[in-house]
């Protein structure tokens, strides 16, 4: 049982393995030029030349996807990054100070939460412009809200806890006590939530590059090139389909991933 | 004629085949109809997991692994759960350790109550029918209580509610696990006093579950001694007790506290000084009312009193927790400067940072006061372990790694790292076992022999306090009702409500003796 669960381990590590690989080392696994196409090999199926096809402009989709992933998980990796130290920060805030500090901060996080989190998004690109560091931004804010609730939560479990008070008659200053036993023992649950986040991210910001705020074209983006394949729908479906499954299997293999950790850490 | 309960041979196991010693091993007990048997173990040493095998209730890890237990003559190991469910609550009841946990919070006692005599066979219980069953434990008013939650309830009264409810069907065997460890001692003697009687009304046999010898002493027709997953011995309590032949009931015996004999020490140098505090708590609640007492140096003073008589609240104001509402504490004359007061909270499990190395724990007050460099401060710690007696390899590991008595040695090493002139020691035995408690109380006095500080130990046990502290204050509802000498407050008690908590000590007559 335990080694069957084991293995199953295997396919999503092996995912995840070959997206950071793509997205560190395009170059390695794809030596080609994303942006160059050969306009005599236009719209070939996937084959042994091209294993996912080549797009209109005759352009090796595999290249484009490979060369796609370090935009597309860098902006997932800066908008957990964003939503965890943020959202943290404030919850760690609201968590210490309580009183009307806490609820001032608090109901606004509500007022974030309340607004729905594509809008918000959608709101922060318009701003901000488009661009994969601008999606990331986007997204990151508006999960931010989730980790600041879970983090004053925990913030404040911790505070009422023997320990904290013991290290309060040691005579340890409070930012002290905040750094060396609170934010340790908070952060459980809020790394937790953060690989939860990740895929999440991974998924929305292919989705907010697949309605164009993402990297401007010719730049190779998974949500992109999704969006960039819809007009041969009928007759090249690999244009769309493959990008697309690549998304899917990355936020799949990461939340999988996330999970097993979650679990294993629970039970330890 | 054959017993009520028979268990010979019984042994149980957790986790996968063939690894770890078994948790109950090879147990032997027997339960005659109408008797009171205790099984008397610390925790770890088999006596809960016995309980719930005997009641069909282990948890799916477990299994039974050998032996055979008959229950008024037919075999009940083996049953299925079907089957176990047509016995129990009919002719086995069970009731828990804790009562906090034990009840539905979202369900009133008129539910419950109803469930658990529908289960006994009464489809459609009346009003009578439940009142009738609140009366049998106890309940002066039934009828209000019924539409109560149990959070609007005292420990005491939970407990009572589940007795009610076990005790619905008139079963012919009662398994009570630890029933009243989470409750003060006036109020276990009140529970204890309830299951005695109705068990003698009602002829119901009883197995009793307990860490607490002097619970059995008192209750028990026989008495049964586990530690590591075996009966060590079992006999009538006077026996058991009175000429014990196992090593290990004789150590439990001997680390039952002994109140401390010897003229009363004449009054020494004041250093300590708390005079008319007064703490209001936000929302009106008065935690403490006019409250004033001196500490000497190099001495205890003890501070008993059930939970929320306001005693909790002392050790906080005294370290500085909290601020009183008024009143002073005074520290050789002068407000307490910080790292002159200590604390040693009473959950072991809850005071340690469970990141942190031991190391880091101990050494932490002298971080906090800047004291020494580096090197200095980890020679220290490793001086400070030694002096509660651990091995200086445990500065490297986790509380994670640590049983509570270690992990309570941990924090009094903790609080001993300033060399403070008070160490507040708010109950500090009372989550650990008899054995464990007596090593414990033995370091602190060694511990006050070397290095002189003084003791506030607060605790709701008086023998505890009685053990270790040569004056005590006996505290109610948020005030202080006597105070004194503990041998002049043993022997002759002035306040009604000292001599209720002295004649709730389980196994009173039998200690100092």
């Amino acid at each position: 049982m335990t080694f069957m669960r084991r293995l199953g381990v295997v396919p999503s590590a092996l995912v995840l393995l070959a997206a950071s690989a793509a997205a560190l080392a395009p170059g390695l696994l794809s030596p080609a030029d994303p942006l160059r196409g050969d306009l005599t090999q236009r719209l070939l199926p996937p084959g042994t030349a091209h294993p996912f096809g080549t797009d209109e402009l005759g352009r090796d989709v595999f290249t484009r996807v490979v060369h796609g992933s370090a935009p597309s998980l860098q902006a997932a990796v800066i908008a957990v990054g964003v939503a965890v130290l943020a959202g943290s920060a404030i919850g760690l805030v609201a968590g210490t100070a309580r009183g009307r500090l806490d609820g001032l901060v608090m109901r606004a996080v509500e007022v974030l939460l309340a607004v729905p989190s594509f809008l918000l998004i959608l709101v922060v690109v318009a701003v901000l412009g488009p661009g994969t560091r601008e999606v990331a931004l986007a997204v990151g804010v508006s999960a931010a809200a989730v980790f600041s609730r879970v983090m004053r939560a925990e913030v404040v479990r911790v505070r009422g806890s023997g320990y904290v008070e013991a290290a309060a008659v040691c005579g340890t200053g409070r930012v002290t006590v905040l750094l060396t036993h609170v934010l340790p023992n908070a952060a459980g649950p809020v790394a937790a939530l953060a690989t939860l986040e990740l895929g999440n991210a991974v998924l929305t910001v292919a989705a907010v590059s697949f309605l164009g705020f993402g990297a401007p074209p010719p730049a190779p983006e998974w949500g992109s090139l999704v969006a960039a394949g819809r007009p041969f729908l009928a007759s090249a479906w690999w244009l769309t389909t493959v990008p697309g499954l690549v998304v899917a299997a990355v936020a799949l293999a990461v939340n999988h991933l996330g999970h097993v950790l979650r679990t294993r850490s629970e039970t330890r | 004629m054959t017993p009520l309960l028979a268990v010979r041979g019984l042994t149980v196991r957790y986790g996968p085949p063939g690894r770890g010693r078994p948790a109950v091993d090879g147990a032997d007990l027997t339960v005659e109809a109408g008797e009171i048997v205790a099984v008397v173990g610390e925790s770890g040493s088999g006596k809960s997991t016995l309980a719930h095998a005997l009641a069909g209730l282990l948890p799916d890890t477990a299994r039974v692994t050998g032996g055979v237990v008959t229950f008024g003559g037919e075999r009940v190991d083996g049953l299925r759960e079907r089957a176990w469910r047509r016995l129990r609550g009919r002719r086995i009841a069970f009731v828990p350790q804790d009562p906090g946990t034990a009840l539905n919070p979202l369900m009133t006692v008129r539910a419950q109550l109803a469930e658990a005599l529908r289960l006994t066979g009464t489809p459609r219980p009346g009003e009578d029918a439940l009142e009738e069953a609140l009366g049998r434990v106890g309940i002066p008013d039934p009828a209000a209580l019924l539409g109560r939650y149990p959070h609007q309830l005292s420990g005491g009264f939970r407990q009572r509610v589940l007795l009610g409810m076990a005790l619905a069907g008139r079963p012919a065997l009662l398994i009570a696990d630890e029933p009243t460890s989470a409750l003060d001692t006036t109020v276990q003697k009140t529970v204890l006093d309830l299951v005695q009687k109705v068990a003698a009304r009602d002829g119901t046999s009883v197995l009793l579950i307990t860490h607490d010898l002097g619970v059995a002493a008192d209750r028990a027709d026989r008495v049964a001694v586990m530690t590591e997953g075996r009966v060590v011995e079992e006999g009538p309590a006077e026996q058991v007790l009175g000429s014990p032949q196992a090593a290990y009931t004789r150590l439990l015996l001997r680390s039952a506290p002994q109140p401390l004999t010897g003229p009363a020490p004449a009054p020494g140098e004041p250093l300590l000084v708390v005079r008319d505090l007064r703490k209001v708590y936000p929302g009106g609640t008065i935690a403490v009312e006019g409250a004033s007492f001196t500490l000497d140096r190099a001495s205890t003073l003890g501070l008993v009193g059930a939970s929320g008589s306001g005693k909790s609240t002392i050790a906080r104001v005294v370290t500085g927790l909290v601020a009183p509402t008024s009143g002073s504490v005074l520290l050789d004359g002068a407000p307490v400067r910080a790292g002159r007061v200590q604390f040693v909270a009473q959950n072991p499990y809850a005071s340690l940072d469970p990141l942190m190395s031991v190391g880091r724990i101990v050494a932490e007050p002298l971080r906090a006061l800047r004291a020494g460099t580096r090197a200095e401060r980890r020679e220290r710690v490793l001086r400070l372990l030694e002096d509660v007696g651990l091995p200086p390899e445990v500065a490297r590991r986790r509380p994670s790694a640590l049983s509570g008595g270690q992990r309570q040695r941990v924090a009094i090493a903790r609080a001993l790292a300033p060399s403070p002139d008070v160490i507040v020691l708010d109950e500090p035995v009372s989550a650990l076992d008899t054995v464990t408690q007596a090593q414990i109380l033995a370091l602190l006095r060694r511990l006050q022999d070397k290095h002189g500080m003084a003791y506030l130990l607060i605790s709701h046990d008086l023998a505890v306090v009685a053990a270790a502290a040569e004056r005590l204050a006996v505290m109610r509802d948020g005030r202080i009702v006597e105070s004194g000498p503990t041998a002049d407050v043993l022997a002759a008690p002035a306040a009604p409500f000292t001599r209720e908590l002295l004649a709730a000590i389980p196994g009173g007559p039998r200690r100092g003796g």
